[in-house]
């Protein structure tokens, strides 16, 4: 009977082990499709507060997860551009001629007012340089199997304490996504709309994201024409290229 | 309105830019075309403004007090032309002032109080002001000319130095309007040449020489991003005041982010140095922004008019109440004189490019212990 115990935790502990390293194949290959080099998109962000609608719109070029410059392109905001080195952000308005270096810790919060976060918008998503990975089980999102994945942050820059991702287990990427605060409080969902091939890669290029902060509240961030590894200059991720 | 031989050479250039390739590519997505890695474009936005406001001003004693009700109608218009390594931009604006609107915009100019960029028509009205005003003001009009390692800009500028949310000791070339519902920085007329170094650094030359050099301003300003403070060191001339400045900014983020803007200025006479100074902090928890800023001017109306006392602060909150909705207030006080002013507005998105506003403004002090106040809407469409 000792024996019998002993072998029973062994298998416990063999099968957790592959379970992990399960999670982190999974992990890698999300990070395959969702991590580059230099990219570049045209983006739609659509806020909706019940039934009302509004739409920014934008032109990105990112560099990894450190460089990144937006230019507005709506009415309202057009000209308003974003450059963000590592965590230091920098927004030019045009009317003004102004120049604005922005505290590091709006870089977590919504980008013009939206539940899309700069991370969300801007940045390569290296998961397993943040996050440790658990495989939870399987489940199915609209139809599509998926793997439900934990991601727990292992660094004070992750953006979250804790996701739950359901990745779709053919494309390799996020379908549904909880975000949760270090209190366990869950603050975002997403749900990717619409994933599009991109070269060898899939990409969600069509995300709704809710935060649970707020009541009644969405925004759907589309990606149109998403270019990834184009030779960027290296000048579009300077103080001058906001006010050329 | 005075406008320079720059600001029309800026004209000239936005009229050929946007007569040339760039406006026959104009293909916007969603009205708007714009993008730093196009190589040429033309957009033209702008927006129109509608504002009504009862107000009263008097001494406080509200039986005895003046009430009165004014409109505005404001067409703004933006044109930048882009071109391979050049620019082109203008922004314009025309008013309609109705009433009391037109009638405060008249003791202004009675009082000398309007600002530089502005003119008006008519140039004269009968005793107590006219009923309608139209205004006229160039805000910017200059062109840009880009070559990576320098770039020139000539023509009416915001030069824009400033570290502050509102008081910028190092920034001679700017002047403040503080008429509306939130500070403007108006434009100068200058060339100002920029040499990159490094992606947040740069050094910076700029002249408005105006009409005749030896009374213009001059500058010479070194910027870059050290160790996350981002900092500056400047040196200026002021001609006409006959005075030498020297000064230092920086923007620091610890979490919040704290910043400082110190000028020192030295006049030609041999009397004693003043030194100007402001400082503050920004900080965003939940819906909520604040900003809170100190300034010391010990130089006087002559060095800063607008706040010619030595103590001053300003305050601004800013909640996002939602999406659509912002809420806003913030009061500049003059500590010495005890006299200020403060704002409530609050802004809610009523259709795609349309903001609806409702707002209280009120002032009081300034030596004559007078109290004034507006209570109004504003409508703006943006395009």
């Amino acid at each position: 009977m000792k024996h019998f115990g002993l072998l029973l935790a062994l298998a416990t502990l063999a099968a957790a082990a592959g379970a992990a390293q399960s999670a982190d194949e999974i992990l890698a290959k999300v990070d395959e499709n969702m991590s580059f080099g230099d990219m570049r998109y045209t983006g739609r962000m659509e806020i909706t507060i019940g039934g009302e609608t509004r739409y920014k719109t934008m032109k990105a070029v990112a560099q990894g997860s450190d460089k990144a410059f937006v230019e507005f392109t709506n009415p309202e905001d057009r000209g308003t551009r974003y450059l963000k080195l590592d965590k230091d952000l920098w927004i030019y308005f045009p009317k003004e001629q102004d120049t604005v270096k922005i505290s590091g810790h709006l870089l977590k919060e919504g980008m013009m007012g939206s539940d899309v976060s700069y991370e969300d918008a801007l940045e390569s998503k290296d998961f397993h340089a943040k996050y440790d990975a658990t495989l939870k089980g399987k489940d199915n999102v609209d139809g599509r199997d998926c793997y439900v994945v934990q991601l727990d942050a292992k660094v004070p820059t992750a953006a979250y304490d804790r996701r739950l991702m359901w990745i779709d287990v053919e494309r390799y990427v996020a379908l549904k996504e909880e975000m949760y605060a270090k209190s366990g409080k869950l603050i975002k969902t997403s749900a990717a709309l619409e994933v599009q091939r991109v070269g060898e890669r899939w990409y969600p290029s069509r995300t709704e994201f809710v935060s649970k902060l707020r009541n009644n509240t969405k925004t759907v961030f589309a990606m149109s024409t998403i270019e990834f590894n184009v030779a960027l200059d290296p000048r579009q991720f300077t103080m001058a290229a906001l006010t050329k | 309105m005075r406008t320079s031989g720059l600001a029309l050479f800026a004209a000239l250039a936005l009229l050929s830019l946007a007569a040339g390739p760039a406006a026959a590519q104009s293909s916007p997505e969603d009205g708007a075309q714009a993008a730093s890695q196009d190589s040429s474009s033309l957009t033209i936005g702008g927006s129109v403004l509608e504002q009504a406001y009862s107000s009263y001003s008097g001494s406080g004693d509200f039986a005895a007090g003046g009430f009165g009700y004014g409109s505005s109608t404001t067409l703004g218009l933006n044109l930048d032309a882009k071109g391979q390594g050049a620019r082109a931009s203008a922004s314009l604006e025309t008013a309609v002032l109705d009433g009391a609107a037109a009638q405060t915009a008249w003791l202004e100019i009675q009082n000398g109080q309007v600002p530089t960029d502005e003119s008006f028509v008519p140039a004269s009205a009968p005793a107590g002001g006219p009923d309608l005003l139209v205004a006229a003001r160039i805000r910017t009009l200059y062109v840009k000319l880009d070559e990576g390692w320098v770039s020139l800009t000539a023509g009416r500028q915001v030069v824009n130095y400033e570290r502050g949310a509102l008081w910028s000791p190092t920034d001679i070339f700017t002047a403040l309007d503080l008429t509306g519902l939130s500070p403007v920085r108006l434009g100068s007329d200058a060339l100002r040449l920029t040499f990159p170094l490094g992606p947040t650094g740069a050094a910076d030359l700029v002249a408005a020489p105006g009409t005749a050099p030896e009374q213009g301003l001059y500058s010479a300003r070194l910027s870059g991003l050290v160790l996350g403070v981002d900092g500056a060191l400047s040196a200026a001339r002021d001609g006409a005041a006959r005075t030498t400045y020297v000064g230092a900014d920086f923007k620091a983020d610890l979490e919040a982010g704290f910043y400082g803007d110190f000028s020192y200025a030295l006049p030609d006479t041999g009397a004693a140095g003043s030194y100007r100074a402001a400082g503050g902090a920004d900080w965003s928890f939940g819906d909520f922004i604040v900003a809170a800023e100190y300034y010391y001017n010990g130089g006087g109306a002559g060095a800063d008019p607008l706040s010619p006392d030595s103590h001053n602060l300003y305050g601004d909150l800013i909640w996002q109440a939602s999406e659509f909705l912002d809420v806003s207030g913030s009061v500049i006080w003059d500590l010495s004189g005890r006299s200020g002013t403060g704002t409530i507005l609050a802004s809610y998105s009523v259709a795609q490019g349309a903001t609806l506003g409702v707002y209280g403004k009120a002032s009081w002090g300034g030596g004559t212990a007078a109290v004034g106040g507006q209570l109004g809407a504003t409508l703006e469409v943006s395009f």
